[in-house]
């Protein structure tokens, strides 16, 4: 059995909203409000949301760009937020990650040779002659030809800057790597070619991704496990194959009906769900969702739901799902 | 009306550093009253370029229209003046786009924002374009309407915003409404509400919309009929449902194919790849070097729409030449 | 080849092609490339102008009493002043003394302004809020009351009029590079460094900096003119360069006196300072032009 190569435990992340004159805090953006989650080592996870849920501060707050307001996140056996600066710059070129804008995570003014040896540079002491041969093999794992070193990111296409971009995220070889919506802003072309060459290191290296997308097509086709989350918390968790045809929890099936896909001809097909998401400075009481929720019960306005099993990997926080014992869906 | 919308041979161009660039080049377009026309894209592949011509909203400099018609209830709008155009923008074609936050005044509510059109355009007095700006709130369901009417545009959601746009671009009664990308920077169930309210209002106001995108499956949804833009040129149109069931043109296949990618079209891709560095010169096919099905002629010269249907056009050598595609059933001509 | 040598090869093939790229976009603006040239023109004599002065002797010291208020002549291009020495050969000289001062300014100003502003606008918190509310207390008062005070204060003369200079100008330039920084640094590639592990001050030098250089070099080009009209009129106002320094402010205030009499001895130092000036000024405008199109390429 795997042990859990990255753990996150109850990681919470607020900002403080100052106000008045002198600024006090007068309230907290909930952005990450208590996500545990698990990943073995090989594993694709997709983290799936809306706007506001809270990917980007998790993503943020996981590489401690940002210090975190509680909790722990655990890499390979040592709690990530305990290190201080030199083990942090250690730790660094264990888990790296891929942005969603291939134009601005590249320098504009920068080579392409000094983009993705920067990572060679800041940590390891080559002389020029490695360091510039190491960035071809790097380019050349990606499929870019080593004219490119002596070029600017924009004599590039979205999708050949995406690559560059991984190479430079290879470069030290990191065991984790996070994609942060990877193929969002790049042409149709390039994004069936990038998914390719991710999966092919993933193999190749033996890497373990945490996938952020909005688009299910691609998390689909990458992920093993999928965790949904709304507000600042993980409302269903699971391996993909079973989430995507069973979606328990009311917000994912929402999720889920309300993207079209090749299947829906019809525009009533699609679901929208009333009104909207709630800010994260006022987070409702009880279940969060339960102002949007379909099937909400007198309970889900004051308690908050528990999490519920529904098999040895699959789980959902509803408490619609603890009345029905089977845990089946009952929407 | 077969004359209601169409749009005929129409080039546009930047003036560049390096050049002139042509952006733009549709042979025919047609749109019916009371129709959604779905225009689905890349980014770069000239859709907001059309949107704004129709408008003649073009940043003027680098932009220019070369040549074509643009045939709206029987005028031509690239023939009118200025002072008639103004008639036109608003009252009769209306535009949506895709930044809310930016296209609202953040000094003044949304119910000044929709007074201060319904005044200068119709004239109103200042209660009636109170009440019509409570009557537009309601028809795009935003909820609570007396209270939105007195809200500033940072104080909604990117979702309210958007139905507020709506109910500015149709409060004078235009017929035609444009949408481009108008759920682009909105979350995926908000989307969902926007749609269907565009498609309500269409039923409801009897009004005819174009409808633009870079999603495909949102494209083919919302729309009756569907346009296919690759780099400036209409490849494919025909109604959603042949689209859907039996697309021609390589480009719109793989378009569609690309939700998901399965297996064996990532091969294809693959290989293609490796021919992209042939040259080819401005009379060949524009979409030559990612092709999978090109052919020799398609090196030399451009194809132009082919009828496949009554309403399916292929701007395709392949349906030309008349091959049975092996990979399609058959293509009636 | 060695990988060195290649790298060498087309690092210094780039440069080439980046520098003969600006000069043709200059080359485009007609006003910008005149004033370029006579820039050019300026700093040569500048260099050369005790060597091509025709009466050395005048800039400084000599007098020259029975040639007193001579108009201008085949002998005195430019006329003398009322101790008879050369307008010319003093004007001349005033070039260097204008362009030297004003690039010391300019030059001590940015390397004091532009890195605390980097620091302020990278750091934000406490470090900011300092920082930046000393800028705010320069910035109140208007720079040339600044200098004025501060030469007062310092004792009039050429060097303490720069030094003045130097005090009321660096703010402008740690707030101008704060701005941009605060929206650079929430860029993309600003996090992916430090998501790689860059050090701070790494990232601050050569991802930030390079990416805000622009309105800064405009600014600059266009402040060696505005320094050099300061250094006039401080000096024109006896704060700055004392006689018998050549200094172009200190020239046209002694004529003053004459000036109906001698046109020519306010008139030409005038001139100077205005073409100068001028100068800078449609060169700042043309790098705005310049950089910004170039910008817009990113």
């Amino acid at each position: 059995m795997n042990q859990a190569a990255l753990a996150i435990k109850n990681l919470k992340k607020y900002f403080p909203v100052y106000s008045g004159f002198p600024s006090r805090v007068r309230d907290w953006i909930k952005a990450v409000d208590g996500v545990t989650l698990n990943i073995k080592k090989g594993e694709t996870l997709g983290v799936v949301g809306e706007s506001g849920c809270g990917k980007s501060t998790l993503v943020n707050t996981i590489l401690r760009l940002e210090e975190p307001t509680s909790g722990e996140v655990i890499l390979e056996g040592k709690n990530v937020f305990c290190l201080n600066k030199k083990e942090m710059s250690q730790l660094r070129k264990k888990i790296q990650i891929v942005f969603q804008d291939p134009f601005w995570s590249l320098n504009p003014r920068w080579l392409i040779k000094d983009i993705v040896g920067e990572p060679l540079y800041v940590h390891l002491n080559l002389s020029l002659g490695e360091l510039l041969s190491k960035v071809e093999k790097l380019l050349e794992m990606v499929g870019i030809p080593k004219t490119a070193l002596y070029k600017y990111p924009h004599e590039f296409s979205g999708g050949e800057r995406q690559r560059i971009a991984i190479a430079r995220t290879l470069a030290l070889e990191p065991n984790f790597v996070i994609l942060d919506e990877p193929t969002s802003s790049i042409d149709v072309f390039s994004q069936t070619q990038i998914l390719e060459l991710l999966k092919k290191l993933k193999e190749g290296f033996n890497l373990t991704y945490i996938l952020i997308s909005h688009d299910l097509s691609v998390v689909k086709s990458m992920a093993d496990k999928i965790s949904i989350m709304y507000l600042g918390k993980v409302v269903e968790y699971g391996p993909a194959e079973e989430v995507f045809k069973n979606p328990v929890h009311p917000y994912t099936n929402a999720l889920f009906k309300a993207i079209p896909n090749a299947g829906t001809k019809d525009i009533n097909s699609i679901i929208a769900l009333e009104g909207d998401v709630p800010s994260a400075i006022n987070i409702p009481s009880g279940c969060r969702f339960h102002t949007r929720c379909p099937v909400a019960l007198e309970i889900c306005h004051k308690k908050e739901p528990p999490v519920v099993k529904l098999s040895k990997e699959h789980e959902a926080v509803c408490f619609l799902l603890e009345k029905s014992k089977k845990g089946e869906s009952l929407l | 009306m077969s004359n209601y919308f169409e749009i005929k041979d129409l080039k546009v161009s930047f003036k560049t550093s390096e050049g002139v660039k042509n952006v733009l080049d549709i042979d025919k377009l047609n749109l019916y009253k009371g129709e959604t026309l779905g225009i689905v894209g890349e980014s770069g592949a000239g859709k907001s370029v059309l949107a704004m011509s129709i408008l003649r909203i073009l940043p003027s400099p680098p932009a220019f229209i070369e040549s074509g018609k643009i045939i709206f209830k029987d005028q031509d709008l690239l023939l009118l003046k200025e002072k008639e155009m103004q008639k036109i923008r608003g009252k009769e074609i209306s535009m949506i786009f895709q930044d809310p936050m930016s296209t609202l005044n953040p000094v003044f509510t949304v119910g000044q924002q929709i007074m201060n059109v319904v005044r200068h355009n119709r004239h109103f007095n200042k209660e009636d374009a109170e009440k019509e700006a409570l009557r537009m709130i309601k028809l795009v369901k935003l909820p609570d309407v007396k209270n939105t009417l007195h809200k500033y545009p940072h104080e909604l959601s990117g979702g309210q915003r958007q139905r507020i746009i709506i109910a500015i671009a149709l409060s004078c009664g235009a017929e035609l409404l444009i949408a481009d990308e108008p759920t682009r920077n909105v979350d995926v169930t908000i989307q969902a509400g926007i749609l269907k309210l565009i498609d309500e209002l269409r039923k409801e106001l009897r009004i005819s919309v174009l409808f633009i995108a870079n999603n495909v499956n949102l494209v083919f949804i919302v729309s009756d009929k569907v346009a296919v833009l690759y780099r400036g040129k209409i490849i494919e149109v025909g109604t959603s449902q042949e689209l859907g069931v039996e697309p021609i043109h390589p480009y719109t296949r793989r378009l569609l194919d690309i939700v998901p990618p399965t297996e064996r079209k990532i091969k294809n891709l693959i290989k293609v790849n490796l021919k992209e560095e042939i040259e080819v010169d401005g009379s060949a096919c524009s979409y030559f070097c990612k092709c999978e099905k090109r052919i020799e002629i398609c090196k030399k010269n451009s194809p132009i729409l082919t009828k496949v249907s009554n309403t399916h056009w292929v701007n395709c050598h392949r349906v030309t030449v008349r091959e049975v595609d092996n990979e399609s059933s058959s293509i009636s001509h | 080849m060695s990988k060195k040598s290649i790298y060498f090869n087309v690092l210094m093939k780039q440069k080439l092609e980046t520098l003969k790229e600006y000069l043709y976009l200059l080359k485009q603006n007609k006003l910008t490339f005149v004033a370029l040239i006579i820039i050019l023109f300026l700093v040569i004599i500048a260099i050369i102008a005790p060597i091509i002065a025709p009466f050395p002797s005048h800039i400084y010291g000599d007098v020259n009493p029975q040639d007193k208020l001579l108009a201008p002549s085949r002998v005195y291009f430019l006329g003398t002043d009322e101790v008879g020495r050369d307008l010319f050969s003093r004007v001349l000289y005033g070039t260097r003394i204008s362009l030297l001062g004003s690039l010391i300014a300019v030059g001590i100003g940015l390397l004091i302004g532009v890195p605390l502003g980097l620091m302020a606008g990278f750091y934000g918190g406490f470090l900011d809020e300092f920082i930046m509310r000393i800028v705010d207390m320069f910035l109140s008062f208007p720079p040339l009351l600044l200098a004025m005070a501060i030469a007062a204060f310092l004792g009039p003369s050429l060097q303490n009029a720069i030094l003045a200079l130097i005090i009321s100008w660096w703010p402008w330039y740690t707030r101008l590079i704060r701005g941009q920084v605060v929206s650079i640094k929430e860029r993309e590639f600003v996090r992916a460094a430090h998501a790689i592990g860059t050090p701070s001050w790494q990232i601050m030098l050569k991802h930030i900096l390079p990416n805000c250089i622009s309105p800064i070099m405009v600014q600059a080009s266009m402040d060696l003119g505005g320094i050099i009209l300061t250094l006039a009129a401080l000096s024109f106002l006896g704060l700055g360069a004392q006689a018998p320094t050549p200094e172009w402010g200190l020239i046209i205030n002694t004529s003053r006196t004459y000036f109906l009499k001698a046109w020519w001895y306010s008139t030409f130092p005038g001139m100077a300072i205005f073409i100068t000036v001028l100068s800078f000024n449609l060169l700042g405008d043309g790098l705005r032009e310049v950089l910004d199109p170039k910008t817009k390429k990113y």
